[in-house]
């Protein structure tokens, strides 16, 4: 029952809101968008439809809200953008993962060297 | 919102994300498909090839995935079925004949009180047949009954093909019916294990 989950899915798991914060740092996106701008990113997004759960909880937290717009093509689509608590959370996770990443890296740099 | 214009495959794989979403809350059930419908739309705009859509389908990952997210991000337990599953489709089936009729009503309270299966699973594992197998002897009975009477009489009028058909009918749904409810039932308890 208990199998060993992929370390990367692990990884992603803890990282994606973030990185999904960060793609609307540069202004709204549809979700589509969202997604391309993302899986533009190899190991990022291991199945597209997974986005749209962490969208909607990032909409119940506060961190983005929704914004319903006119599209070219057929009915309206639901834009996504960074509200200012989404601002300071992204913020926030920019310092923690900069240390994160440097003890890691650290850490396995030094297991290198052994 | 409906879109008379989708692709049969589209809405093809949005009823198998409503259906794997049906433990999901209503409102983020909707939510979901709707985000995932609009997603579409973009990925295979109207005119797109078939492979061009079950491509993008393909992307988007099966519904179970999309929804065990959701249920994650909400902090809702995945329901699994064990023991309790099991034990309420065995007493639909048959605890109406060990136990009558207080056998049968166990196994209803198991299913309508277990996560696994939806409204109108429920409501199919309760009305066919209420009682479950409790009606096969109840046939049995009645039909043979029904021979004493007719050979009790001075002019046989057993072979009244009739009868029997009609006896033989009910039987059979007395049989068949509660144990296609039954597979029904468990073929979603195996799927939720």
């Amino acid at each position: 029952m208990h199998r060993m989950e992929d370390p990367a899915s692990q990884l992603r798991r803890g990282v994606l809101e973030y990185c999904v914060l960060a793609v609307l740092r540069d202004g709204e996106r549809y979700g589509f968008e969202l997604v391309k701008a993302l899986s533009a990113h190899a190991g990022l997004l291991s199945s597209e439809g997974t986005i749209y759960p962490l969208l909607s909880r990032l909409r119940r937290s506060g961190a983005v809200e929704t914004t319903w717009r006119e599209s070219p093509t057929g009915p309206p689509r639901r834009y996504y953008r960074l509200t200012d608590r989404g601002e300071q959370m992204l913020e926030q996770f920019t310092d923690q993962w900069a240390q994160f990443r440097d003890a890691v890296d650290d850490l396995l740099g030094k297991d290198s060297l052994k | 919102m409906t879109t008379s214009s989708v692709d049969p495959l589209i809405s093809g794989y949005l009823q198998r994300v409503r259906s794997a979403g049906r433990q999901l809350p209503r409102d983020s059930r909707d939510e979901l498909v709707a985000q995932l419908e609009e997603h579409l739309r973009d990925a295979a705009p109207a005119g797109s090839s078939r492979e061009d859509v079950l491509a993008a389908i393909d992307q988007l990952g099966e519904p179970e995935v999309i929804v065990a997210e959701e249920s994650r991000r909400l902090g809702i337990p995945t329901a699994r079925a064990g023991a309790r599953e099991w034990w309420a489709i065995g007493l639909l089936l048959v605890g109406g004949v060990i136990v009558p009729v207080i056998g049968w009503l166990v196994g209803a309270y198991l299913l309508w009180t277990s996560r696994v299966w939806s409204f109108r699973e429920k409501l199919l594992g309760t009305l066919v047949l209420p009682g479950g197998w409790i009606w096969v002897p109840v046939v049995l009975v009645a039909g043979a009954s029904v021979q004493t009477c007719e050979g009790n009489s001075t002019v046989n009028r057993c072979t009244g093909s009739a009868t029997s058909a009609g006896a033989w009918i009910l039987l059979a749904a007395a049989v068949l019916l509660p144990l296609i409810t039954a597979t029904l039932l468990a073929l979603r308890t195996r799927e939720a294990r």
